[in-house]
């Protein structure tokens, strides 16, 4: 606890924040590392996924891959890429997207493959095309899935760019933990665990926003009062 | 069954290793000791020559042995011992009797572990007080102080740490009695700042009061600990030399070289005698605050082993030995992969045609 404590004070002590070795530009570092790799996974990602899901074919190469990706030390990863680029970020850009694809690529196939045969078929019936049916119908009833996949794989961005600050000095909240304990300063390490934590529920409540504005309220998932309600309705029901 | 492939296993690798170890001395006795050993007096004697276990330390190694061995002096290796702390009781305990030191890990290494403190001996630093007396005196006259007021700051003591010689001189005053040391080379491996060849042209960088003038326009790149450290450290840095530099970035010691190469950083800490500081041409800042302790390469030997003719042998080697030639040796075992023996082969055949 006291730990923590000291972490927190190194939050919010002023002179950590500023100037080019502080806490805003090393927010500043994370966050790009993280969009970037993100949205590369994800122009990479959710086209595989769809299609996957759409068509029904390479279900088992995609899924196959995507696990393999996941077996893939990221430090691993880092190294390798490091040996052609030293000192630069495509090494832990290309390390955040391998980690990034496959939860994008698996919640999408899943997601779409899931959609309801009878509101494809409706939707074949009414004469969309095939392009039409997956923007139309299949993405957005799936849209929930896919967002989990995109909210677990920036989770996981989010927490693996610290490999930026380690040893290699492109920056980002990893810095502080590779100095902190270099220094053994923990309450540095301490405090951008903290800084960390908090970016990943600043972004984990900016997916719910997103799934609140994007999904369609036909297939939201209940609200807890509806699922209350049903499941009172269903017990009178019953009786 | 199983336990019987065990054991010849084992009887192969002996066998092995057995021969690997007679070829060398075979090669070695081939080249000098089986013809020139006879006249000394004291060839009845065998120095038997070891190292720590690091590329530089067995090349140092093999550098003393094969100086020995041109000088008629008998001589067996022993492999790689390990670390300081094992090679140390080895030596200490008359299993090898000549290993190559460095003046400052030495000297603390016994300190501890002999549990003596050795003094400083009383300095003769007539040449660094003058100098900053005059420059002192010039800048008064002149009443041009602008270009130092930087590092005013703090008054910059003239050495932070003992020459090679007041070392050596602790070194010998705190050694048990049955080990000595051999006159210390310039050959010095310890951390240094370097720049890329570049950045030091620009700002003209020479030393590390040179790096302290500029420091507010140099990215630096150090391991982390680097941070909190002083003298060698940016705490130091700021006390001792009035040095803030512009950003401070924490790295792996492996990234240094890549990150100045990159020029990600300007300037960044190495160790003095790493072949990348040659092969990529950075400039190296003399530590001319003695900000580091020296590390001035040496021989420990046991007094057994220090005759008159191996001291001689040792300090011929010692004499020709700086930290530059040491880097490009270590150029040719890390870059070139060649072996410490044909390296130090080399060595002493170029010392030897440039001396006849």
């Amino acid at each position: 606890m006291n730990d923590f404590i000291d972490g927190l004070h190194w939050v919010f002590t002023a002179e950590h924040w500023w100037g080019p070795g502080g806490i805003l530009a090393a927010l500043a570092d994370h966050v790009r590392y993280s969009v970037i790799g993100l949205l590369i996974a994800a122009v990479i990602g959710l086209p595989i996924g769809m299609f996957v899901g759409h068509t029904g074919r390479g279900r088992f190469a995609s899924t196959g891959v995507a696990t393999a990706l996941r077996a893939l030390p990221t430090i691993g990863v880092v190294m390798l890429l490091f040996r052609w680029r030293p000192i630069s970020i495509y090494p832990v850009l290309g390390a955040l997207i391998v980690l990034a694809i496959p939860p994008i690529v698996l919640n999408t196939a899943a997601g779409i493959d899931a959609v309801d045969r009878d509101a494809r078929d409706a939707a074949r019936g009414l004469g969309l095309s095939p392009m039409q049916v997956l923007f139309k119908v299949e993405v957005p009833c799936a849209l929930p899935l896919i967002l989990a996949g995109l909210r677990s794989a920036a989770n996981q961005v989010i927490a693996t760019a610290t490999v930026a600050g380690f040893g290699i000095g492109l920056g980002g909240l990893g810095t502080f933990l590779f100095s902190g304990f270099g220094t053994q300063r923990y309450e540095e390490v301490y405090g951008a665990t903290i800084l960390l934590v908090g970016l990943v529920l600043i972004v984990e409540s900016g997916f719910v926003f997103l799934q609140r504005r994007l999904v369609s309220p036909g297939v939201r998932p209940p609200r807890r009062w509806q699922v209350a309600r049903g499941a009172m309705a269903d017990a009178k029901g019953t009786l | 069954m199983k336990r019987t492939h065990a054991w010849t296993a084992l009887a192969l690798v002996g066998a092995l290793a057995l021969g690997a170890c007679g070829s060398d001395s075979d090669s070695t006795s081939d080249s000098s000791s089986a013809t020139t050993a006879v006249p000394g007096a004291s060839t009845s004697f065998t120095v038997t020559v070891s190292s720590g276990n690091f590329p530089e330390s067995q090349l140092l190694a093999e550098i003393y042995a094969q100086s020995l061995e041109q000088a008629g002096i008998r001589v067996a290796r022993k492999d790689s011992i390990g670390a300081r702390e094992a090679y140390y009781a080895a030596i200490k305990a008359g299993e090898v009797s000549l290993i190559p030191e460095y003046t400052n890990s030495l000297l603390s290494y016994v300190q501890n572990k002999e549990g003596v403190t050795a003094t400083l001996p009383p300095t003769t630093v007539a040449d660094t007080t003058v100098d900053t007396a005059s420059a002192d005196t010039t800048a008064a006259t002149t009443g041009d102080t602008t270009s130092d007021t930087a590092t005013d700051g703090s008054v910059p003591e003239e050495s932070n740490g003992p020459t090679i010689e007041q070392q050596v001189a602790m070194i010998k005053s705190i050694l048990p009695s049955n080990l000595t040391v051999g006159d210390p080379s310039t050959a010095e491996d310890k951390d240094v700042i370097v720049c890329g060849s570049a950045v030091a042209e620009k700002y003209s960088l020479k030393t590390l009061s040179d790096l302290a003038k500029v420091a507010d326009q140099i990215t630096l790149g150090a391991p982390p600990e680097f941070e909190t450290r002083t003298p060698f450290g940016l705490v130091g840095f700021k006390d001792i030399l009035g040095a803030e530099f512009k950003k401070f970035v924490p790295l792996d010691i492996g990234a240094v070289a890549d990150s100045i190469k990159s020029g990600a950083i300007d300037c960044g800490n190495l160790f003095s005698t790493m072949s990348v500081i040659l092969t990529e041409g950075f400039i190296p800042l003399e530590d001319d605050k003695t900000l580091v302790a020296h590390e001035a390469v040496l021989p420990l030997l046991t007094t057994d082993a220090a005759t008159p003719e191996v001291l001689d042998a040792l300090n011929q080697v010692s004499a020709g030995l700086t930290t530059d030639v040491l880097k490009s040796l270590m150029v040719k075992i890390e870059v070139d992969k060649l072996s410490a023996d044909e390296v130090a082969k080399n060595y002493l055949a170029s010392v030897s045609q440039s001396a006849g």
